[in-house]
């Protein structure tokens, strides 16, 4: 875990020797499907840091009391559709507790899949029923996470952009606050506040 | 020069500023001392403080990796200047990003040291962990500079060496002011006691400046100077009138020292000693050996340790010690009666010696002229006494032998003119035989006068016999052998007598003499009384016998008479006697070295009084009652 958090600062220290990377890694996972070494380990880093915001997530959000069973409750970490994680991401919260709560990944093909959940990632692959995830899970105290283009302004909570080979967040506060889920300011702070439907 | 032999004002000053300074320089230390202490502690909390503020607000541009809201949040810094640099670590112990911007990161500690804030020569350093929840994303880093310490103590001190100035300066503009309060009352009194003590003037006074205790000591000081002033106008009116009647005395007054260094002479003394000026005088009595030279009355001339200075200062006591003194080489001598005595103070001690001297040279001429009377007198009273007594002796032994010669005659005459009567009784007639008795009677009576005579003579020849003689009885006898009591109607009152020491035979004849007398006188009285008594002389302590009676008594114009041989105041023919009685009673008790004599009055009776020497006078009744004596 320590060693997969400090490739990933390496990564993001690293950044700006990586932007012609960084839209090879893009155009390499839009397009082509065959794993290419190079690519791999691009995208691979990619969502190691992904992976380590997710989890950080879990520090600055604030779920309501009734989403756990109890205080020793899991804090169930979800992705919708395919995993681009790759392992990094049960690699990350291996024997993590935030709170109290262990951390536990799930993966849902479905949205009907999805059972308690408080983080829900996603994927690329299921972003194109975005507006009927969304609607379906609205009502229920997950923070969404996505990846893909327009996510918070669509209704996603919080987006990770590439920029500069830097990842950065979008966060729909409204959207949190409809799901009841309070995001700490301090987040806020390094991200760009986005509205629904706003261009 | 040590405190305390400054003057009072600059003490008082040196004290006040002393004091102040201590006091002012504790503070300033301690002040200093605990602003460095906490200061430190503020500077320590005031870096916690913003590092916690920074680190909590860091969380999530560590968590996330935002370089830029790091950045930012680090630029806030800008507002405290004593940051001088911060730098965030990440989790891996990386520097993430650093506060200023443009700082090379070799400014940078390589790696996070463990969590703390620690002071370095010139700055602080301080480690301060981020942590979101219970979460650990990375370590921030602060560096303070010391500089602020450094400059905030620089100006403490200048500001405590500002105070220290300032403060000395007021204390020294008040303690000059103030201290006067203290210091000019004390200076007034020590300048006054200066003045007392080198100008000798007691009038001087001390103005009193308040009420405190200076003031009660400048008040208690003008009191003593008052006191001490009335004192000595006292002790000077004294010490005048002590000069005065020193010099006025008749008596010489010499005054010296304990070494015998001649202090004073008073008037008398001058004169006395023939001095006219004070230089005369003013020496050392060893000088006076080479001008005077005294001696003893009997002429022994006294060495210098015997003169009378001198053993008065042995601490002898002189009185009346007569001395002939001699101007050496002059002929001045005169007498001088000396005295004199150590003077001593109140604790004993000598302080000088006082002689005194009078001139008794013409008292002591008046005396032995008085004493060569008095021997001349003597010599004379002795010529004449022998002169008489050979004289009385002659009378005596003339007087006897006349009335022995003259008994032979008269016995003729006597004897014949018995022998005429007898013869011529026949032939002359009455007339005859009345002449021839008349002859005869006288040549008796002659007989009998020159008896007494004779006796009488004797009595101043005869030794006398004293014994201790038993007086009552001695009475008794003589009125009884005297055959007093044949006359039946005298009224007897006789008190016990005491007993004498005297002649048996010769007070018998006395008091036979006495009684006699006073059974004769009162023989006409129609109730004669006799009294027989004795008192003890007031004046003289002697026993007085009396024998009074109620008879004819006598003038007291001729008292003296009385004892005189052949004085008489009646006529034979009135009261039969010869004269030679009391005159008898008189040498008898002369003799005994007692007194006579007597009181009476005309036709009121008399008194006749006899004293002899008591020989124990407590032996005597002081009420010597009156006892008749039983017939």
């Amino acid at each position: 875990m320590a060693l997969l958090k400090a490739l990933a600062c390496t990564w993001t220290s690293h950044g700006a020797k990586g932007r012609c990377a960084a839209g090879l890694v893009m155009w390499a996972l839009l397009f082509c499907a065959g794993p290419e070494a190079s690519a791999q380990t691009t995208v691979s880093r990619e969502y190691q840091v992904k992976a380590v915001f997710l989890f950080n997530f879990a520090q600055f959000v604030d779920w309501p009391s009734e989403s756990f069973a109890s205080p020793q409750a899991p804090l169930i970490i979800g992705v919708l559709g395919d995993d681009p994680f790759d392992g990094f991401l049960d690699e990350t919260v291996r024997d993590e507790k935030v709170n109290n709560h262990p951390l536990v990944i799930r993966r849902y093909r479905w949205v009907d899949d999805i059972g308690t959940c408080h983080i829900l990632f996603i994927s690329r692959s299921a972003a194109g029923q975005l507006g009927e995830i969304l609607a379906r899970l609205k009502d229920r105290h997950i923070l969404t996470v996505g990846d893909a283009e327009d996510f918070a302004r669509r209704g996603g909570m919080i987006r990770f952009v590439t920029e500069n080979n830097k990842i950065r967040l979008r966060i729909n506060v409204d959207a949190a606050k409809a799901a009841e889920l309070t995001i700490s300011s301090k987040l806020l702070r390094p991200a760009k506040i986005v509205i629904t439907g706003e261009n | 020069m040590p405190l305390r032999d400054i003057p009072i004002q600059r003490k008082l000053m040196v004290i006040i500023l002393l004091t102040s300074g201590a006091v002012l320089l504790l503070t300033c230390v301690s002040f200093f001392t605990y602003e460095f202490l906490t200061f430190r502690q503020t500077m320590v909390r005031q870096a916690s403080t913003i590092g916690k503020i920074v680190a909590d607000n860091s969380t999530a541009a560590l968590a996330f990796q935002n370089t830029d809201d790091a950045k930012e949040i680090l630029n806030a810094l800008k507002a405290e200047p004593h940051i001088v640099a911060a730098g965030l670590y990440d989790k891996a112990g990386k520097l993430f990003s650093k506060y200023p911007a443009n700082l090379p990161d070799a400014a940078f500690p390589d790696a996070p040291a463990a969590d703390g804030y620690r002071f370095g020569r010139s700055q602080l350093d301080g480690f301060q962990p981020v942590a979101q929840g219970d979460k650990r994303v990375g370590t921030l880093y602060l560096k303070t500079d010391l500089g602020a310490l450094y400059e905030r103590f620089r100006l403490y001190g200048l500001i405590v060496v500002l105070v220290i100035a300032v403060s000395f300066l007021l204390a020294y503009t008040l303690s000059t002011v103030l201290q006067k309060q203290i210091s000019r009352p004390i200076l007034a009194l020590a300048e006054t006691a200066k003045a007392v003590s080198e100008r000798h003037d007691y009038s001087v006074r001390t103005t009193k400046l308040g009420r405190d205790e200076l003031g009660l000591l400048t008040d208690a000081f003008n009191q003593m100077l008052e006191q001490i002033h009335e004192q000595n106008q006292t002790l000077r009116q004294n010490e005048i009138q002590l000069q005065t009647i020193i010099e006025n005395l008749g008596e010489g007054l010499v005054v010296s020292n304990l070494e015998g260094q001649l202090l004073h002479f008073n008037r008398a003394a001058l004169k006395l000693h023939g001095f006219a000026s004070l230089e005369e005088w003013r020496r050392h009595l060893a000088e006076f050996a080479t001008i005077f030279e005294l001696s003893t009355i009997d002429g022994a001339i006294l060495p210098l340790d015997q003169w009378p200075l001198a053993r008065i200062l042995r601490g002898e006591q002189l009185q009346d010690l007569e001395v002939r003194i001699r101007r050496i080489g002059s002929d001045w001598r005169r007498i001088f009666s000396y005295g004199g005595v150590l003077v001593r103070n109140a604790a004993g001690q000598a302080t000088i010696a006082v002689v005194t001297m009078s001139d008794i040279t013409e008292r002591k001429r008046a005396e032995e002229q008085v004493r060569q009377l008095n021997r001349d007198l003597e010599q004379r009273v002795i010529q004449r006494t022998a002169q008489l007594e050979a004289a009385n002796a002659e009378l005596e032994s003339f007087s006897y032998s006349v009335s022995h010669d003259l008994r032979a005659p008269l016995r003729h005459i006597d004897g014949f003119a018995e022998l005429l009567r007898k013869h011529a009784e026949p032939v002359i007639d009455e007339k005859g035989r009345r002449y021839m008795k008349t002859i005869s009677d006288s040549a008796k009576r002659l007989g009998q006068l020159i008896d007494e005579l004779l006796v009488f003579s004797r009595m101043g020849r005869s030794e006398l016999r004293l014994v201790d003689l038993d007086h009552d009885a001695l009475v008794a006898d003589v009125i009884r052998e005297g055959g007093f009591q044949k006359n039946t109607t005298i009224d007897w009152r006789i008190a016990s007598l005491p007993r004498v020491h005297a002649d048996p035979v010769l007070l018998r004849q006395v008091w036979f003499n006495l009684i006699d007398n006073a059974v004769k006188y009162s023989g006409k009285s129609p109730t004669p009384r006799i009294e027989i008594g004795c008192r003890v002389g007031p004046a003289t302590g002697e026993h007085e016998f009396f024998v009074r009676d109620n008879g004819a008594g006598f003038d007291m114009q001729y008292a003296d008479k009385l004892f005189g041989v052949f004085q008489r105041l009646h006529s034979v023919a009135e009261f039969e006697g010869n004269g030679i009685g009391l005159a008898n009673v008189r040498r008898i008790v002369q003799r005994h070295g007692g007194r006579t004599w007597a009181e009476g009055r005309v036709g009121e009776g008399a008194v006749f009084y006899f004293s002899l020497p008591a020989i124990k006078p407590a032996s005597l009744p002081v009420d010597a009652t009156l006892n008749p004596i039983p017939t």
